[in-house]
């Protein structure tokens, strides 16, 4: 119904749009969702990953971030609930974002990678580090975002995916999109389904109860409007089935069903001296858990989004700008026999950022925003960032900022157990990044620093139920380190990452790493292209991980390599056929513990463009 | 030649990692000890994975042994371990959310046999006439009692009761079960092993009841609720009456009841109580005060054996147990580590 809706909202939408008046547009051929992912990205280090890297590992997005960048992801089995963590911190210190919109469930306070359609992102950005300016609660770790873009000048274009893997899994994305000099439309559609049945015989462990599927559909669009002026719409609807591992084969068997939709419009409007985007996004998450499968849903919740946005940009000179970004927020909660009730909350924000672009060697960032939450007190943030470029082969960026995270509706409204009065956690982090260009070399190196106050955590109690508390002080530093290189001679090009990170996590009382904070992790590719034949390999390495608070030496997951290679070719242009074995040598891992990780498996694969 | 480099450079860093976390505690094989003479511990582990295990005490409490489970049978014993009751020379291990009942040899430990029919969460477990009873609840879910067969373990009916379905206890052949859970609830049901069915329910005229214990020819709820200053101890014969209450007067939310040595013990907050079941006198002060590790992980379990105090601290469930030992003057005898969760101390 809702999607109908909108459809027919969208192509009213481009009706009118089509009597506007005719001018001639600048050659602007690619419009990013997310206008301040670029920006970031002049200050920040960011990770990009494009489609085409995706879908090295089409499995899902748990698979994507643990073999292509330095986020640890914690996942319940091969397409089970899963988190991610960046920079020794938790699940709900990281932001996924949207196309700038931060979807984290109001629930949970974060966001579980295998409940994404992430096969419908053009792109994936990682952002490390604190953003809570820019992209709101949560944003201490660092970010992981799915930006959407539309081209122009492009035509008709379509591509169709189709993948059959190990046990029982098959995965089917379809992109079509048209485009002139005005118009840019796009639809994807995906399907997944996994038995998900594999079995670790050295472990005796069967993943039973392991089913997910779930079906995606993206529609976006962008017509401009008057020389300068643009107007974009993109709409997302996400539907989903985990099953729930089982260890014992009497244990009551569960699931997890969510639907998601997703939807925003922006009108932009840039000239040379200023940039105005305007945003109107509606988000909407929709679970039912059934704790038994054979029965009705035994709890679930709806949470809805109103979000409008205003983004201005200024350039009072070549080297001064001003970015000013407004928010208004409304978010509505509503659960089904959980401990949640109807809730709501409403926020402001307002940031304002100021650049300083000293020379073309030197540039400067310093933001600050205030939220008025309404019943939480929210602290002021800042930020402050600055890139040099002393010589052509060094470059040195440093961040500084203050970040929050306030409590989610679980943690605020939850009888019982939740409180009211919860004090946003708050932190401050600084890093250094280190750029080094050497021939066909770029080695990054970045130290960084956070210290977190007032951790919001849930504790049990004795009187048989869970309280969420003010608790714990963690100072986690580290560094990141990565290692690119990029060769092309002739019709050959090679192309090479390694990245390891350090990551010290410390609870302040008891001077104890946290749990499932790796000291070490690294993560590599090669990837060797011979005109139409392509092949790589990629590989992680994860440290020893305590699964417990006190270091216990018998309670960790024991370190883990991870081999994945794959190689596809390309016949008369328009079909690819490719061929992926995941973990090549068989290693038996875990990345929470109990739950392993399928060993040795296939995938075969076609793509084929219209 | 180059990706060649590469890859080697990637291998050899990757060499380095594994060299430098390879810092592994030796295996050392823990010493055998006899089973018959001393304590198990019942970690409950968390919920939704199966560490559950089973840690051993000697009843000197100088020997012990962690994961006599896993050492004793080669596999994980399932997710969360309720609680341990013997019936000959058998322990039966209720494990609530691998919807399981475990029975071992209770001096070897070895896995002798299993319940898994009708079952749903089962929470706790008592033997009568030959019969297995087991309490089953599940939220949201229908409450009852699964009675099976002693010498095959074979089902033999469900019975249903009101509320909720939680402690089980056996007073001479007859079965009590305590129809209140997380401190909401005031009814026992009375069943009639002969027939299997609910012969009468008693209700607690004050407080929710928080446990209730059987000793001798008599079956014993400890009742408090939030808001009342005074906590309730009631006596109730084999046959399902209400033959003594005794107030608690000025001890609030008074939960963990045990019996031992002719004396009550209970807890209210982490203060430890006892008191002489004859007299009945209310304690003026408390034996121990508990420390805890952090906010609500105290106390987790509480038990009395033969004169000693064991008392367990959850540690928040994410480390080890810290389990301490008091003797009945309030002294602390021993402390030691036990898995996660430890929620009951059983003699052997």
């Amino acid at each position: 119904m809702f999607a109908k809706k909108i459809l027919s909202a969208g192509v009213l939408c481009a009706f009118l749009f089509s009597y506007s008046q005719e001018n001639e547009s600048k050659i602007d051929t690619v419009y990013v969702f997310d206008n301040q992912i670029n920006k970031a990205k002049r200050f920040h280090p960011v990770t990009t990953i494009s489609g085409e890297e995706i879908l090295k590992n089409s499995t899902n997005l748990s698979d994507v971030l643990r073999f292509q960048s330095p986020v640890y992801v914690k996942e319940n089995g091969r397409g089970a609930v899963s988190s991610p963590s960046f920079r020794g911190t938790t699940a709900q210190q990281t932001a996924v974002v949207w196309n700038g919109i931060n979807i984290n469930s109001n629930f949970l306070g974060q966001a579980d990678l295998n409940n994404i359609g992430f096969l419908m992102a053009d792109q994936l950005d990682i952002k490390a580090g604190g953003g809570s300016v820019i992209y709101g609660s949560g944003a201490i770790g660092g970010s992981i975002h799915l930006n959407n873009s539309l081209r122009f000048h492009q035509s008709f274009k379509t591509s169709l995916f189709s993948e059959a893997a190990s046990f029982g899994t098959f995965n089917n994305l379809l992109k079509t999109s048209f485009s002139n000099e005005k118009l840019s439309v796009k639809f994807s559609g995906n399907y997944t389904i996994s038995q998900n049945d594999y079995e670790i015989e050295e472990e005796k462990y069967l993943n039973q109860n392991g089913k997910y599927f779930n079906t995606n559909f993206n529609i976006s669009g962008a017509y401009k409007i008057a020389p300068n002026q643009q107007i974009s719409w993109i709409s997302e609807f996400f539907n989903g089935t985990q099953h729930y591992p089982v260890f014992s084969e009497f244990q009551i068997k569960t699931k997890y069903e969510t639907q998601n939709i997703r939807s925003l419009v922006s009108w932009d409007w840039t000239k040379t001296d200023f940039q105005n985007s305007l945003k109107a996004a509606y988000t909407e998450e929709n679970f039912q858990y059934f704790g038994d499968i054979r029965k009705p849903k035994t709890s679930g919740g709806t949470g809805k989004n109103i979000i409008l946005k205003n983004d201005f940009n200024y350039f009072f000179s070549k080297k001064w700008n001003a970015n000013i970004i407004t928010e208004f927020q409304n978010n509505k909660g509503e659960g089904y026999a959980s401990g949640i009730e109807n809730v709501e909350r409403n926020s402001f924000s307002a940031a304002g950022l100021l650049r300083y672009f000293a020379s073309e060697k030197l540039k400067f960032e310093a933001g600050i925003k205030k939220d008025l939450v309404n019943e939480t007190k929210s602290p002021i943030l800042y930020s402050f960032s600055g890139k040099w470029n002393p010589v052509k082969w060094y470059s040195l960026g440093m961040n500084v900022s203050r970040n929050f995270r306030y409590g989610s509706f679980n943690d605020l409204y939850w009888e019982p157990g939740g409180n009211i009065n919860l004090k946003p956690e708050t932190s401050w982090q600084g890093d250094l990044r280190n750029q080094f260009k050497i021939n066909d070399f770029v080695l990054t190196l970045t130290p960084y620093y956070i210290d977190s106050e007032d951790m919001i955590r849930w504790l049990p109690t004795n009187l048989g139920y869970w309280a969420v508390f003010n608790t714990k002080n963690v100072k986690s530093y580290g560094l990141e380190t990565q290692l690119d290189y990029l060769k092309k001679f002739g019709k050959q090009s090679v192309k090479a990452k390694i990245g390891y990170s350090y990551s010290k996590s410390e609870n302040a009382e008891t001077k104890k790493q946290l749990m499932y904070v790796p000291l070490h992790k690294a993560f590599g590719k090669v990837d060797y292209q011979y005109d139409f034949f392509r092949m790589y390999v990629q590989g992680i390495f994860n440290g020893k991980t305590y699964t417990d608070s006190e270091e216990n030496t018998n309670k960790i997951l024991s370190p883990y390599f991870v081999f994945n290679t794959g190689m596809d070719f390309t016949v008369l242009k328009k079909y690819t056929l490719g061929f992926r074995i995941n973990n090549i040598f068989n290693e038996i891992y875990a990345t929470t513990e109990y739950y392993f990780m399928p060993k040795r498996n296939y995938s075969v694969n076609m793509n084929i463009n219209f | 030649m180059k990706i060649n480099k590469i890859l080697s450079i990637f291998f050899a860093s990757a060499l380095l990692f594994t060299a430098s976390c390879n810092d592994d505690d030796p295996i050392i094989d823990p010493p055998k000890v006899d089973y018959e003479q001393g304590i198990f511990l019942a970690n409950e582990g968390n919920y939704g994975v199966p560490n559950a295990e089973v840690t051993f005490v000697s009843q000197d409490l100088n020997s012990i042994e962690q994961n006599i489970y896993k050492s004793n049978n080669g596999e994980n014993l399932g997710d969360v371990l309720q609680t341990i009751d013997y019936n000959g020379d058998y322990a039966y291990l209720v494990l609530n959310n691998s919807n399981k009942i475990t029975v071992v040899n209770r001096y070897t430990f070895k896995k002798a046999g299993e319940i898994s029919t009708e079952l749903n969460s089962p929470r706790y477990i008592a033997f009568a006439n030959n019969f297995v009873y087991v309490t089953n609840d599940l939220y949201g879910s229908e409450k009852y009692v699964s009675v099976y067969k002693q010498n095959d373990l074979s089902f033999v009916k469900k019975i249903t009761v009101a509320d909720a379905a939680e402690r089980v206890v056996t007073v001479g052949q007859n079965i009590f079960v305590q129809n209140a859970s997380f401190g909401f609830g005031n009814k026992i049901s009375y069943i009639n092993t002969s027939t299997n069915e609910v012969q009468s329910e008693i209700t607690v005229p004050d407080g929710q009841i928080q446990k209730i214990v059987s000793d001798g020819s008599s079956v014993y709820a400890i009742a408090s609720d939030f808001g009342l200053a005074d906590s309730y101890i009631y006596q109730i014969s084999s046959t399902g009456n209400i033959s003594k209450t005794i107030t608690v007067t000025g001890i609030e939310n008074a939960t963990n009841l045990c019996v031992d040595g002719g004396k009550f013990y209970f807890t209210s907050g982490m203060k430890i109580y006892a008191m002489d079941m004859k007299t009945a006198t209310v304690p003026l002060a408390p034996i121990a005060t508990a420390t805890e590790s952090q906010a609500y992980s105290g106390l987790y379990g509480f038990s009395v054996i033969d004169g000693k105090i064991f008392t367990s601290d959850a540690n928040g469930f994410t480390a080890d147990s810290k389990i301490t030992v008091y003797d009945t003057s309030g002294t602390i005898i021993k402390t030691f580590s036990a898995g996660t969760g430890t929620n009951g101390f059983y003699k052997n």
